[in-house]
């Protein structure tokens, strides 16, 4: 029998990633760790957050952050994308952003999707 | 603010799903969202004793939890507790176990997801028996409430 399984293909989940009722970020500061809910927008493959502009992040220098989008509150509804990257400052955010946060791109290094809805057996 | 101030405890109560911030034992941060109950002023959080949750826990006590109070509509703060966490291996008490079933598959709304997906109660079964079931409580230590940016 095969491992059961409720990771999808991150393409599954494209609904949830342009309106995610949830997004989140999360990454170190100084010995603490630092998580704050962030404006989240995909735009021509590429990730940005938007932060509040009073949390002060990282000094222009590139952050491993940890990046979460989810939604649902049962189980079979239960569906998130996790991305693991840097967050780095925008230099150039498509114009149509928010000019009260301060916006930085995400560069991913690694992502993980599920959702329980599609609960599997692997082949 | 205080952890049991009333702001504090009614955002708690609308909420479903926390995300919880950890670090690994190298600095590494982690964000994994969990469902929850409170018992005794305390979070409890079934999971896995290999999820990277447990294991950050394990290595580093300090946590940070978003709540977004959903249940309440969409709120223009979310409310992020700090705290320290530890690790109960095994299944949680009846007493949690209960508020969980009670808030999770048993009020009426989550009975109609469960009864629509009833095809796969079998397959769940057999997902939770691929791990060994452990329990992060975390005891917190302070609130704040955040700004939603949109």
């Amino acid at each position: 029998m095969g491992r059961i399984t409720q990771r999808v293909d991150a393409s599954t989940l494209d609904a949830l990633v342009e309106r995610p009722p949830r997004a989140a970020i999360t990454f170190t500061h100084g010995d603490g760790i630092e998580a704050v809910p962030v404006a989240f927008r995909r735009d021509r493959g590429k990730l940005w957050i938007g932060i509040d502009r009073g949390l002060p992040v990282g000094n222009g220098t590139p952050v491993p952050a940890v990046v979460v989008v989810d939604g649902g509150r049962y189980w079979f509804e239960l569906r998130a994308i996790t991305w693991r990257g840097r967050l780095v400052p925008a230099m150039a955010p498509p114009a149509a952003l928010a000019a009260d946060l301060q916006w930085f791109e995400f560069l991913v290094d690694s992502d993980v999707s599920w959702d329980y809805a599609t609960l599997h057996e692997e082949s | 603010m205080s952890p049991d101030d009333p702001i504090v405890l009614g955002i708690q109560e609308h909420s479903y799903v926390a995300r919880v911030a950890t670090r690994s034992r190298k600095g590494l941060p982690a964000l994994t969202p969990l469902w929850f109950v409170i018992e005794g002023g305390h979070f409890f959080m079934g999971t896995a004793r290999t999820a990277l949750a447990a294991r950050n826990v394990i290595a580093t006590p300090e946590v940070a939890i978003l709540l977004d109070g959903e249940a309440a509509g969409r709120s223009e703060y979310v409310l992020r507790v700090r705290g320290r966490a530890r690790v109960h291996e095994g299944l949680p008490s009846w007493r949690i176990l209960t508020r969980m079933a009670l808030k999770y598959y048993l009020a009426p709304a989550a009975a109609r997801v469960e009864l629509a997906h009833a095809s796969q109660w079998r397959l769940r079964q057999r997902y939770y028996a691929q791990g060994r079931a452990a329990v992060i409580e975390v005891v917190p230590e302070s609130a704040e409430l955040l700004h939603r940016p949109d």
